[in-house]
């Protein structure tokens, strides 16, 4: 078979494969990504070689479709991940008056053009920016971090003390959820620490050391949560039309743009916190703006992330699934990059017209069987693949890492401080004192 | 009054909505419309102190198994893909020179190579790190037993690093180092304590960035030892560095073009014998010529100074020298190069007349002569003349035709010749084809067995003699050579 259709065969089952498991709840396209390196290591072992241009496009596909079609449980059913933390309440609102389908489909609208502008704009701009971009930035991304970390603290905004009397009880009701926030962020923090420096999940699985604990954080919370609530998904409207306009989608791409860029090209900055800047950045108010731009921003974020990775001459790893290849694959040519961005392309496309039926199909089982047994069953997968990864030590840091993840989420402050657990010890490395204090830690 | 219910909320459960104004809350516990308090099941308060109970208490735990696990101390060739950012401990002995890289007069990262019984793995450490080693006089030099500790990185094509996160976890056993003959250095040599004799020094072209090259002699070869203008900033007997001065260096070995060569990473692994063998001779600084092979000696290099080695093949002593020049042919494995000289130059020589089979470097201009690209030679100093040493007997071993090889027996050992097929990657090595006119056979090269810088040798179509370990492999035959040494390339 000619490179040509073996690369088309794996990008159209990585993405139709992905499409469907991004309708689960919690369950992250890089636990699968993890499982499949590890599969294609194994395979090594008995040698059996598989060609790059066979698991290259299927990997592509996967975060291609994972992040055009994992709005989709994030507005249908309940609570996102950390990366759509800004769509939970427009999207849940959406939801609760019927209108789940409309946001879903808003969303994907917002990741279409989110490829549209990572193939025609960042795709032949990137060899020639990114290299100037990186050494002029390099030496300060620590500083940068800092700034980040500063941002995301201050930000956040009292959840309550705005009626009653005043005194230290409205002060305490004022600062209950600030707190809460700064609290997790340092818990997070910590957490990484002890997890980047001295692990206790065994060395032969080491690659995936942040796994447990980033399930525990953001998806197991999230299923929880689903089990726990109270509400029922009222009855979804199936519309035929979206209440968008071409201004809509371009404030939306130029907000989702910029966020998702950002996040794409910093160290540790993941999409949610690219949307966060980028929202107070351009300032955009507009509810329907808010929910595509997110489709914009997770998009760039994941797939942009991943196909910095193949810029010729660039070197740049960032994001989960870069990490992972990493190990596995080193590209050196314009080849390599043709091949990922003609796999996106064509991912793209199939998983947004894969968007509508899956929305529908998700409507209908929700409606045919409780959500809270759906999130269950996701609940019990994503255990299973950390038992199956990591043992009984990797749920054993995913639990603590719930009880972290859960929070923010209860005590309602933003479920983003749980980044920490990247941001804190990689901005203290980036600035030359993380060994310093993981000393001090007895960490090492 | 009237209760006001939103659409699609009929069904829902009162905790959900703020039973002041009946809008919608989700988990707040205070109606963000009209700041009235909501309460909440048990279920959710429950779980917010289970919460807290759960990350605090779990934290603890963690934090206090962490400390607790001592680092794994693992082998070099144990390493996989997977292992990615494990933080482990290495002991071995350390292969290379420590470069230190400066940025600004300040240091910005060291590095150098470490090898166990399994493989070889560079540490790097970086800025505070790498000033703390250097500070506490951890910095290691070849042939040092060492023990670090450090996070790992592997990337594909088996790229693997250990990075020093803390100074206080690298311990060092300085070793001392038996003196090793220059005649029985070899690319797996390591860490090496030479002695010798300083035959040459060729100082950098000024604004070209080269490294200072040093020709060393003893009692049975020579070797060229290499070192960049950062470390002869830091000898501190510069006036020292002249021919005929002995010298105790320590060194590891490295290939360049194919060639041995001693590198240098520290000044003071140099050392200044002042027992000299012979009357120190200062000799002016030969300014460094373009170092190059025969092959790439072309006819558009005409008039350029160029500086090659190589043995002798042929010797035609004009006897006409003042009419016909004499004729030296010179190869070094890649071409030949014819290389004249006229009477002068033999004037010169006296009786140190070239002789078939010895190494001889020579520094001459390139000329074309009737289409023939050749080297002219214009004074006797620009022809160094060494003598090889004897040359063991080369017992020839038993070649098997790749057709008659049956079923392995366990351990078999056998020698197998023919052509190089292309090469296939695979995890921690590489495969070869090798074919004969019989048969076809798998000769797998691992990377702890055969160093890459050899591998690069193996060229599609070229014929080899592998002596190796015979396996059958899923019904494949394979032939595993243990070393470099095993395998020769026609």
């Amino acid at each position: 078979m000619s490179a040509f259709f073996i690369v088309l065969a794996s990008t159209l089952v990585g993405t139709v494969l992905s499409c469907v498991l991004a309708c689960l709840p919690g369950l992250h396209v890089y636990n699968i990504m993890g499982l499949l390196v590890m599969f294609i290591y194994l395979l090594a072992d008995y040698q059996i070689i598989l060609p790059p241009e066979a698991y290259l496009p299927f990997m592509a596909g996967m975060i291609v479709g994972w992040s055009m079609l994992n709005t989709i449980p994030a507005v249908l059913l309940g609570a996102p991940d950390e990366s759509a933390i800004f769509t939970v309440l427009p999207g849940q609102k959406y939801l609760m008056f019927g209108r789940g389908f409309e946001g879903t489909m808003m969303t994907g609208v917002g990741g279409l053009a989110g490829l549209f502008i990572l193939i025609f704009i960042m795709a032949p701009l990137a060899p020639i920016l990114l290299p100037l971009l990186q050494s002029v930035l390099r030496p300060y991304m620590g500083a940068i971090i800092w700034v980040i970390i500063t941002f995301i603290i201050m930000s956040e905004w009292p959840k309550g003390g705005n009626t009653g009397p005043a005194g230290f009880a409205k002060f305490l009701d004022a600062w209950k959820s600030l707190a809460a926030g700064i609290f997790t962020f340092l818990l997070a923090g910590f957490m990484g620490f002890i997890l980047l420096y001295r692990s206790p999940i065994s060395t032969e699985m080491a690659f995936q050391n942040i796994m447990p604990a980033f399930v525990g954080l953001f998806a197991i919370p999230w299923c929880l949560l689903n089990i726990l609530s109270a509400a029922d998904v009222p009855e979804q409207h199936i519309a035929d039309s979206l209440d968008v306009d071409a201004a809509t989608i371009l404030r939306s791409a130029a907000s989702g743009g910029l966020g998702g860029s950002f996040a794409a090209f910093f160290p540790v900055v993941t999409g949610g916190v690219g949307g966060l800047l980028a929202g107070h950045a351009t300032a955009q108010r507009d509810e329907r703006v808010f929910i595509m731009s997110q489709g914009v921003s997770k998009l760039i974020y994941y797939t942009g992330a991943f196909m910095f990775f193949f810029v010729p001459g660039l070197g740049l790893t960032r994001g989960g699934g870069a990490w992972i290849m990493k190990g596995l694959y080193t590209p050196q040519t314009s080849y390599d990059y043709l091949m990922i961005l003609g796999s996106i392309a064509i991912a793209g496309g199939i998983s947004y017209l894969m968007m509508e039926p899956l929305t529908r199909g998700v409507i209908v089982l929700i409606r045919k069987f409780n959500y809270r047994h759906i999130s269950l069953i996701a609940l019990g997968i994503i255990v299973l693949l950390v038992f199956l990864v990591t043992s009984w030590i990797g749920l054993f840091i995913m639990l603590v890492g719930t009880g972290i993840g859960l929070l923010p989420v209860l005590f309602a402050s933003r479920r983003l401080n749980c980044l920490g657990i990247l941001l804190l010890p990689i901005a203290c490395n980036m600035s030359g004192f993380g060994p310093t204090i993981a000393a001090w830690l007895h960490l090492v | 009054m009237k209760e006001t219910i939103l659409p699609g909320h009929e069904q829902q459960s009162s905790d959900i909505k703020c039973s002041s104004c009946g809008r919608f809350v989700g988990a707040l516990t205070r109606c963000p419309h009209c700041g009235a308090r909501v309460n909440k099941r048990l279920s959710v308060r429950a779980t917010r102190y289970a919460a807290i109970f759960l990350s605090v208490v779990g934290l603890g735990l963690l934090y206090w198994m962490a400390i607790s696990q001592k680092i794994p101390l693992i082998k070099i060739g144990d390493i996989t893909p997977t292992m990615n950012f494990a933080y482990v401990r290495i002991e071995g002995t350390v292969t290379s020179d420590t470069r230190i890289f400066k940025e600004s007069g300040l240091v910005r990262s060291l590095r150098f190579d470490i090898h166990d019984d399994t493989g070889e793995i560079p540490v790097t450490a970086y800025q505070t790190q790498a000033r703390e080693l250097i500070e506490k006089g951890l910095v290691p030099r070849p042939g040092d037993h060492i023990s670090v500790a450090g996070s790992l990185s592997v990337a594909a094509d088996d790229r693997i690093l250990l990075r020093i996160q803390v100074a206080d976890q690298v311990s060092l056993v300085q070793e001392e180092l038996e003196r090793t003959p220059i005649n029985e250095l070899t690319p797996e040599s390591g860490a090496v304590l030479i002695e010798g004799t300083i035959v040459k020094v060729m100082a950098p072209q000024p604004g070209k960035k080269q490294p200072w090259s040093i020709l060393i002699a003893d009692d049975s070869g020579t070797a060229n030892l290499s070192f960049w203008e950062d470390v002869y900033a830091d000898i501190e007997n510069k006036n020292k560095l002249i021919q005929g001065q002995n010298i105790r260096l320590r060194s590891s070995i490295k290939l360049y073009k194919g060639k041995i060569q001693l590198g240098l990473a520290r000044a003071a692994d140099l050392e200044f014998l002042d027992t000299a063998l012979t009357t120190p001779t200062p000799v002016k600084m030969l300014q460094r010529a373009d170092d190059i092979t025969i092959e790439e000696i072309t006819a558009d290099m005409k008039g350029r100074t160029i500086e090659t080695e190589g043995r002798i093949i042929q010797f035609q002593e004009s006897p006409t020298p003042d009419k016909v020049p004499s004729r030296i042919v010179l190869e070094d494995g890649t071409a030949t190069v014819t290389i004249v000289y006229w009477d002068n130059v033999a004037q010169e020589l006296g009786d140190k007349k070239p002789e078939e089979g010895i190494r001889l470097q020579v520094r001459g201009v390139v000329d074309v002569y009737k289409d023939t690209v050749q080297l002219k030679v214009n004074y006797a100093d620009q022809l160094e003349f060494y003598q090889m040493p004897p040359s063991k007997p080369e017992a020839k071993p038993d070649i098997t035709l790749i057709g008659e090889i049956g079923e392995p027996g366990e351990g078999e050992v056998v020698t197998v010749s023919g052509r190089l097929g292309a090469p296939k990657s695979i995890k921690s090595g590489v495969i070869y084809p090798v074919k004969d006119k019989t048969g076809a056979i798998q000769m797998l090269l691992w990377d702890r067995n055969i160093p890459g810088e050899f591998r690069d040798n193996l060229v599609t179509g070229k014929t080899v003699t592998v002596t190796g370990t015979l396996k059958l492999y899923k019904g494949e035959l394979e032939i595993i050579p243990e070393s470099s040494h095993a395998i020769r390339i026609h």
